[in-house]
């Protein structure tokens, strides 16, 4: 094969790949969006969000980074153990929820947020209200 | 009998089996506990049967560390002591209090809890403070209203009971009068305790009243109950014979001063479904009880390196225009910001107690939360000896009280654990207040007037002043009562274990002179 060719062809391999890319970027784009969306309709089915926020903005402050949302909705789907739109159920989220604070209170597993002595869960999803509501 | 100092001849010598030095609650009780021994006691008080303006000026000294209290008057010095004004406060020290933590730096009393039990029994009897039920579950239950289940094990429920309070000076006064082995001689202070050459026993007191009689005391054993301060300036001021003071010969007299720092760390905003809990803020006065709950830390939150902690809690209302209460979240508490946060806890609050129902409505109450905390025993904290001399001529007492950095973040420590406990068993949630992280250290601290360490109780000579008896180390008639012999001070307030202690010595001492 000649050296055009070659060139050609890597040509159309990047070409091929890059839309491959922006495919993948923007499916999981709309997921993360669904993900999100879902997520948020879960929480305003078990709470209010809005009263969470003040809250979460104690917590968001103290972040030592600009917290992102899809890593405040990861840090809280591993202390429930399982992924917030799926709890389409209020029972159930309820009860998961509930679980994840026994366990961290149990744990001891706290922060203070504004001086309230919280739990982490009690704590992300605060945040995570801040975020979703702003 | 009770005897004037300052109407005795010049120059007396006064003779005894014991001499105590100070009538306050140590040395009263120590009095009263060897009426009938068989041993003659002689009990010395510096000042009058009553305030007296130019006796109390003896206590005036320097404040040289901590912001802390007028050394004139947080001490009083008349027939009974700081008890004629005492708050009644009564708890034992905790098992823990007496044991060795590897993360407490120097605690650790030479003895267990258990060994001051028979005598706690009996302090709790002069003190007046009813049946002893500090730790008594039944007790508990009916002060509070009902059974309370604590969950987590960091956090449990106390009383704190409380004496009438027992003013030793007035309620004694007269079976001391009657006694025919008690002498008080009261307006009468100890100058300097005289030793042998070798400073191996205490030959004599020597004594000075105010109008300038000077009067001497002889006796088999000497007990110093002066109070946690003046213990130790008595024994550094007496250096006739050895220059750095009695006992001291490790330089630890004055040392490990303790306080027990008060704050109002926290708030706890209590939305309780079943309303018991809303007895813990109750003060009960019923059948000889009287008494309030209090939180204390267990033992699985102190571990090896935690300060002991108590608690009481108080409501905090805030009132409207017209005087009525407020809501805790009503948006006119403090600013809107803050009412809202504290909404948002109270929703938190719903996931450890189950989902409201349709229309229910927690009751919120906020409750302040003060507390009592040890502090570590800290060799800096002390008490020296000014340059300035009191009316008798005697060198004015030096204080330097210290904290260091470990006191306050323990506090925060073991108020973390106390906040998981206190959500996770459904009672409230805790907002820690002041002092913050930021605050500078130790910011506003208070204290409660307690004195403790400065000649404090080691079996090993080398970390303490007195022995387990309460014998100084190296002086074989000396002994000290009160609370500067605690090596560690726990939470709870000293009067109860100085007062044992004092039995407890008493039963030495006659044991002694067998």
């Amino acid at each position: 094969m000649s050296g055009k060719q070659l060139a050609r062809r890597a040509l159309l391999v990047g070409i091929a790949l890059a839309a491959g890319g922006v495919t993948y970027a923007w499916r999981s784009s709309v997921k993360r969006r669904r993900q999100l969306e879902r997520a948020r309709e879960v929480l305003h089915r078990i709470l209010e969000p809005a009263a969470f926020r003040p809250l979460g903005a104690a917590y968001l402050a103290q972040q030592p980074a600009a917290a992102r949302v899809e890593d405040l909705l990861g840090a809280l789907e591993r202390r429930l153990a399982t992924r917030l739109d799926t709890l389409s159920d209020h029972d159930s989220a309820f009860g998961q929820i509930a679980a994840a604070i026994e366990r961290d209170l149990e744990a001891g597993d706290v922060v203070e947020l504004d001086g309230w002595v919280v739990a982490e869960t009690a704590a992300l999803i605060a945040g995570l209200c801040q975020l979703l509501e702003s | 009998m009770l005897v004037d100092g300052r109407r005795l001849p010049e120059a007396t010598t006064l003779s005894a089996d014991i001499a105590v030095v100070g009538a306050g609650a140590a040395g009263i009780t120590l009095a009263k506990r060897l009426m009938g021994s068989g041993l003659k006691v002689l009990l010395i008080e510096s000042g009058g049967l009553d305030y007296d303006q130019d006796a109390q000026n003896l206590n005036a000294g320097e404040n040289v560390g901590l912001p802390y209290a007028d050394l004139t008057y947080n001490r009083l010095r008349f027939l009974g002591g700081t008890t004629n004004h005492w708050g009644g406060w009564c708890r034992p020290l905790d098992a823990i209090d007496f044991e060795q933590r590897p993360g407490v730096p120097y605690s650790g009393w030479p003895f267990g809890r258990e060994a001051l039990e028979p005598y706690y029994a009996i302090a709790q009897e002069l003190v007046e403070a009813g049946p002893f039920a500090y730790d008594d579950e039944a007790r508990i239950n009916e002060v509070v209203g009902g059974p309370i289940a604590l969950k987590g094990g960091n956090l449990a429920l106390g009383l704190f009971q409380y004496s009438p309070p027992t003013r030793f000076g007035y309620r004694y006064r007269d079976e001391m009068r009657r006694a025919a082995d008690v002498t008080v001689v009261y307006n009468t202070t100890l100058l300097e305790i005289e030793v042998a050459d070798n400073a191996g026993a205490v030959t004599g007191l020597r004594l000075g009243c105010l109008n300038g009689r000077r009067l001497r005391v002889r006796a088999l054993r000497y007990v110093l109950a002066a109070g946690g301060i003046e213990n130790a300036r008595l024994l550094l001021a007496s250096d006739s014979t050895v220059a750095a003071g009695l006992g001291n010969g490790y330089d630890l007299v004055g040392r490990f001063f303790m306080e027990h720092p008060h704050l109002a760390p926290a708030r706890l905003l209590l939305t309780p479904r079943d309303r018991t809990v809303l007895g813990l803020l109750n003060e009960v006065r019923r059948d000889g009880l009287h008494a309030r709950p209090c939180l204390r830390a267990t033992h699985k939150a102190l571990g090896a390196s935690n300060l002991n902690m108590t608690a009481t809690l108080s409501l905090r209302l805030e009132l409207d225009a017209d005087g009525r209460p407020l809501a805790p979240d009503h948006p006119d508490i403090d600013d809107a910001d803050e009412a809202a946060r504290r909404s948002a806890v109270a929703r938190l609050h719903r996931w450890t107690q189950g989902p409201a129902a349709e229309g229910e409505s927690l009751p919120a109450v906020e409750a302040v939360m003060g507390l009592a905390s040890e502090q570590t025993p800290n060799p800096t904290s002390r008490v020296t000896l000014s340059a300035t001399r009191d009316a008798l001529g005697q060198r004015r007492v030096r204080l330097d009280w210290r904290l260091v950095p470990e006191d306050l973040a323990s506090v925060r420590r073991v108020l973390k654990l106390w906040g998981a406990s206190l959500a996770r068993s459904g009672l409230g949630h805790l907002r820690l207040v002041s002092p913050t992280r930021d605050d500078p250290w130790p910011g506003a601290i208070g204290w409660g007037n307690h004195h403790m360490g400065t000649t404090r109780m080691a079996a090993d000579p080398t970390r303490g002043v007195v022995n387990a008896q309460g014998r100084v180390h190296g002086i074989a008639n000396l002994y000290i009562a009160g609370s500067s012999v605690f090596p560690t001070a726990g939470a709870a307030n000293p009067t109860l274990t100085i007062v044992a202690l004092a039995v407890r010595l008493a039963e030495h001492l006659q044991e002694a002179a067998l």
